[in-house]
């Protein structure tokens, strides 16, 4: 996976309501606090120069397949795979969803045949085990505890 | 887009269980990924409560088939069918489903199946107080006189010959009034 520029972009909103942005690449080398500090920066200068108003910031740290390789499996990316797990807090969740699940991850007998995902697959296993241990939270900042449930679902 | 609040009545409520057919949970299911998002709900903390909530359904979805819920509440049916009657089930197939007999009626004859049932014994009590006491012949025991005859006489007999003293003659007639 190459590594890309990292970018900042600030989503502005015009008076009627449409959304536009302005994106502003940030030198590799540059720390997350570096770039964090460009951004609060840059949106104050940004701000005065249009009658739009500043909603949101983003700072995008990417990395991408160069060439890009070929799918392993014909799964289309709209059969997901959604993990629902508990969190550290009470009545707390967070939902993690894998495109293109593969159909042998799903149990093949019972009444969810072909729905649930099989939570003793090694690769489920490695996976969950990754998300409750390391680094992920969900969106409100809230640390993975446990897979709750997996299955199928159809997510265009 | 008009923006969603969380119900603020929402911790009130209890829930319905709804039925959907398995084929179409991936399609239910995702749908709801619309409340995922953050753009969906009017502020952060209808976010927040939303997400939770939407996660929390999604999770439930599958892990309480209908089936599952039926054939749970046939396996009560049955311990209670065979703890108060005694009646015996037995798996006679599971491939390609599971089918135990006798099947479930609508509704249970009195009928005692097995006498070790809990009903069963106390039927069985039932009759040998009713032989004990009265001398009833009963479908489990048939010894005659009962009790209360043999005191009465007993006491008849004493009565006659004249060998029971006044005193032994009371305790008699009390042990009969307390079997009548």
């Amino acid at each position: 996976m190459q590594q890309q520029s990292p970018f900042i972009r600030l989503s502005l909103e015009d008076s009627s309501g449409s959304a536009a942005g302005v994106n502003a690449w940030v030198r590799p080398d540059s720390t997350v606090a570096e770039a964090e500090s460009g951004a609060a920066t840059l949106t104050s200068v940004v701000g005065p120069l249009s009658d739009a108003v500043i909603i949101s910031r983003h700072i995008v740290y990417r990395g991408a397949e160069d060439p890009r390789p070929a799918a392993p499996g014909l799964a289309p990316s709209s059969g997901a795979g959604v993990f629902v797990f508990t969190c550290e807090a009470p009545d707390s969740y967070a939902i993690v969803v894998v495109p293109g699940i593969r159909a042998d991850l799903l149990g093949p007998a019972g009444p969810g045949a072909g729905i649930l995902i099989d939570l003793a697959a090694p690769d489920v296993v490695a996976f969950a085990d990754l998300l409750i241990s390391g680094i992920y939270c969900n969106p409100f900042g809230v640390q993975l505890l446990t897979l709750d449930s997996a299955f199928y679902q159809w997510r265009p | 887009m008009t923006k969603l609040s969380f119900p603020t009545d929402y911790n009130d409520r209890t829930c319905y269980v709804v039925a959907i057919n398995a084929s179409l949970i991936p399609l239910v299911a995702g749908a709801l990924r619309f409340f995922e998002k953050r753009g969906t709900w009017d502020s952060d903390l209808d976010y927040e409560q939303g997400y939770a909530a939407f996660a929390q359904i999604q999770g439930c979805m599958m892990k309480c088939c209908i089936d599952d819920l039926i054939a749970s509440n046939d396996r009560l049916y049955r311990l209670m069918s065979g703890a108060l009657y005694g009646t015996e089930y037995s798996v006679v197939s599971t491939d390609p489903f599971l089918v135990i007999e006798p099947p479930i009626g609508d509704y249970h004859s009195l009928y005692i199946e097995n006498e070790e049932s809990i009903l069963g014994k106390m039927e069985n009590v039932k009759q040998l107080l009713q032989n004990a006491l009265n001398g009833t012949v009963t479908p489990l025991y048939t010894d005659i006189p009962g009790i209360r005859e043999q005191l009465a006489n007993m006491i008849a007999a004493l009565e006659a010959t004249g060998t029971l003293d006044d005193e032994m003659l009371a305790q008699l007639t009390e042990i009969a009034l307390l079997v009548a």
